[in-house]
């Protein structure tokens, strides 16, 4: 049969196949370049930028964990201005949708940081880091709390016409009451789930193995519990959703497509298979030919309940 | 679990992805894309590559005593590998279920000396926790995925006298022989001062030693050549020998390393450390692998990530 469409839509924002980088895990994007052409993905979330620069945390930085590991960075960042002033024009040479992560400890500086964006010429879309377990201020003091998720996402929805996708911490009782909060303030797209807090402790010294104690859990241990919270997401808002956590195969990002997510971010995996990403997006071509699927929309959403038997195969 | 894009799921395997341009073309091919700063009198090879992310084979897998093993990984079909640096590293899976438990790739320097078109790459490495208890028991004819080169070696940044003082703590001797090899094979006559806890452990530098390099050795118990630390046998070293025409490079764990740049700095002597962290991805985009370095003396301090500003630093430079 004739190549599968995997372009998709997410509201006004296009991509070339459902498959992005996870903000974080490649930085802005540039670093990939040298391991696959970035135009085989549909795009790069750029790692998340401050208005200043900033230097994140003490090491210990990271600890691996089963099919999982920790990480607490704190943000270290190269700052809004030198990637507006030096990065984006490099990476604007690369055919991909370039997706812009903010991070703020105000309100304000979220509104300032997309006015920011908004002026520079290049970025497809902007996602908000309401959700990073790793900082003093701001992050998932935003994310946890459905009044703050919303004055942070009106903030920056005055600011910008760009499509405004809010990124969601999982480290809540009722991740939808966000949703919710986000969506009624004006978010176009949601993308979930954000790391899982956790904590490793060194049996010998008696200490966490993070300096800063408590860090974000990523990686294949954490995909079944974030394929669970984009399924329950998708039947309590109608704006698209973007799936990750864990994703290291075409199968894995199907389930996260079938949940109801329109697209997907692939993190974790990039840091043990640097074309990870461009892999996942092949393994989702390689799938729909096999299965006779034309179209990747038509399988978004098939794990959902609503959704008839129709759309399922006969067998 | 089977893991995806280790040979399964993808039938051709990392073949549908081949990285544009003759990146996997031979040293010359690669040097055309990025020549790295190396004065004509150090280069090991007239250029080294970008990294490369390429399934290797196991060719020869043997333990050296005292739980060191020698692996030499190989491109299978002949095809060669690009350059690289003494004190450059690679990035390597563990067993078949690499990537899901254990999780990460680890770290490992490159132990053998690229030869021009030569297709073989070693690691020597001692079984230290689970990842090396992991990698000691994968066999002649697996396979293993390999990131390399990566960092930045001894060669570009060295300063100091001509002479190599080599300064290796355990295991950290597999980043610093390449180099002993390189500076002999252009005319040096370096020195290597080797540092463990008992006389077994010597076998870290029995590959060095066979090799004909000049070799002490200080053991904690006194079992074998100076009775202490490395750190000691530099210092006495060093008293005896005018410093003045010697460059170290040291990689060993963080005390002994922090102990050299002590001693070295004492004596006047410019030290280069190769410095080691848990890493989750080798090439930059984690953020994990950081230290603190001060890039002029009584600058701010920031955290340089050792993997691509790294692993070698001046010792000057770096914030313990």
């Amino acid at each position: 049969m004739s190549a599968p469409r995997l372009a998709v839509r997410l509201g006004g924002l296009a991509l070339r196949n459902p498959v992005l980088t996870a903000s974080g895990t490649s930085g802005y994007g540039l670093d990939l370049a040298p391991h696959f052409d970035l135009g085989r993905i549909g795009g790069i979330v750029c790692k998340s930028l401050s208005l200043r620069p900033r230097e994140g945390n003490a090491p210990s930085r990271l600890a691996e964990t089963p099919a999982g590991m920790l990480n607490s960075i704190g943000l270290q960042n190269i700052g809004i201005d030198a990637f507006v002033a030096k990065t984006l024009p490099e990476l604007r040479h690369h055919d991909t949708a370039i997706i812009a992560n903010i991070f703020g400890e105000t309100v304000e500086e979220f509104g300032e940081l997309a006015t920011r964006i908004d002026a520079a010429a290049g970025v497809s879309a902007i996602e908000l880091n309401i959700s990073c377990p790793n900082t003093a201020r701001g992050g998932i003091e935003f994310g946890v709390d459905a009044d703050a998720t919303a004055r942070v996402t009106m903030a920056v929805r005055r600011a910008t016409r760009l499509p405004l996708i809010i990124k969601l911490s999982p480290n809540v009782t009722d991740i939808t009451v966000i949703a919710r909060a986000a969506v009624d303030a004006g978010a176009d797209i949601l993308s979930l789930v954000n790391t899982f807090m956790g904590m490793a402790i060194d049996i010998e010294t008696r200490r966490p193995v993070l300096s800063s104690g408590s860090g974000g859990l990523s990686g294949p241990a954490i995909r079944p519990m974030a394929v669970h919270l984009v399924h329950r997401v998708a039947r309590a808002v109608s704006v698209p959703l973007i799936g990750i956590g864990g994703i290291r195969s075409g199968r894995d990002a199907l389930e996260f497509l079938m949940a109801g997510a329109s697209a997907v971010e692939v993190g974790t995996a990039t840091f043990t298979e640097p074309a990870a990403a461009a892999r996942v997006a092949h393994e989702i071509a390689d799938w729909c030919r096999r299965r006779g699927v034309g179209d990747i929309n038509d399988i978004v959403g098939a794990a959902l309940p609503e959704r008839g038997r129709s759309d399922r195969p006969a067998s | 679990m089977i893991s995806p894009g280790r040979g399964v799921d993808v039938p051709s395997g990392r073949a549908a992805f081949p990285p544009p341009g003759g990146r996997r073309a031979g040293i010359a091919g690669a040097g055309a894309q990025r020549k790295r700063p190396v004065t004509g009198r150090r280069a090991v090879l007239d250029s080294t590559g970008m990294p490369v992310d390429r399934r290797l084979r196991i060719a020869s897998h043997e333990e050296l005593g005292a739980s060191h093993f020698l692996l030499s990984l190989n491109t299978g079909g002949g095809d060669s590998l690009p350059g690289w640096e003494p004190g450059q590293f690679s990035m390597i899976t563990l067993g078949a279920s690499a990537g899901v438990d254990p999780l990460l790739r680890r770290p490992f320097s490159i132990f053998n000396e690229p030869t021009p078109g030569g297709d073989t790459l070693q690691i020597f490495y001692k079984v230290l926790g689970r990842g090396t208890a992991i990698l000691s028991r994968a066999r002649p004819g697996d396979s293993i995925d390999c990131l390399a080169p990566l960092g930045n070696g001894f060669e570009p940044r060295r300063t100091g006298g001509t002479r190599l003082l080599l300064v290796a703590g355990g295991i950290g001797a597999a980043s610093l022989h390449p180099l002993a090899l390189a500076d002999r094979r252009r005319g040096g006559s370096p020195v290597v001062l080797y540092g463990c806890r008992t006389d077994v452990e010597c076998a870290g530098i029995r590959p060095t030693r066979d090799a004909g390099i000049e070799v002490h050795v200080a053991t904690d118990d006194g079992s074998e050549g100076h009775r202490g630390f490395v750190s000691s046998l530099l210092d006495d070293f060093l008293a005896r020998n005018d410093p003045a025409g010697w460059t170290i490079c040291a990689c060993g764990p963080t005390p002994m390393m922090k102990a050299t740049a002590e001693v070295a700095s004492r004596h006047g002597v410019a030290c280069h450390l190769s410095l080691e962290s848990p890493m989750a991805c080798g090439f930059g985009v984690c953020v994990g692998c950081v230290v603190g370095v001060r890039d002029h003396a009584g600058g701010p301090r920031r955290w340089a990530r050792i993997c691509v500003e790294g692993p070698v630093f001046d010792a000057a430079r770096v914030c313990w």
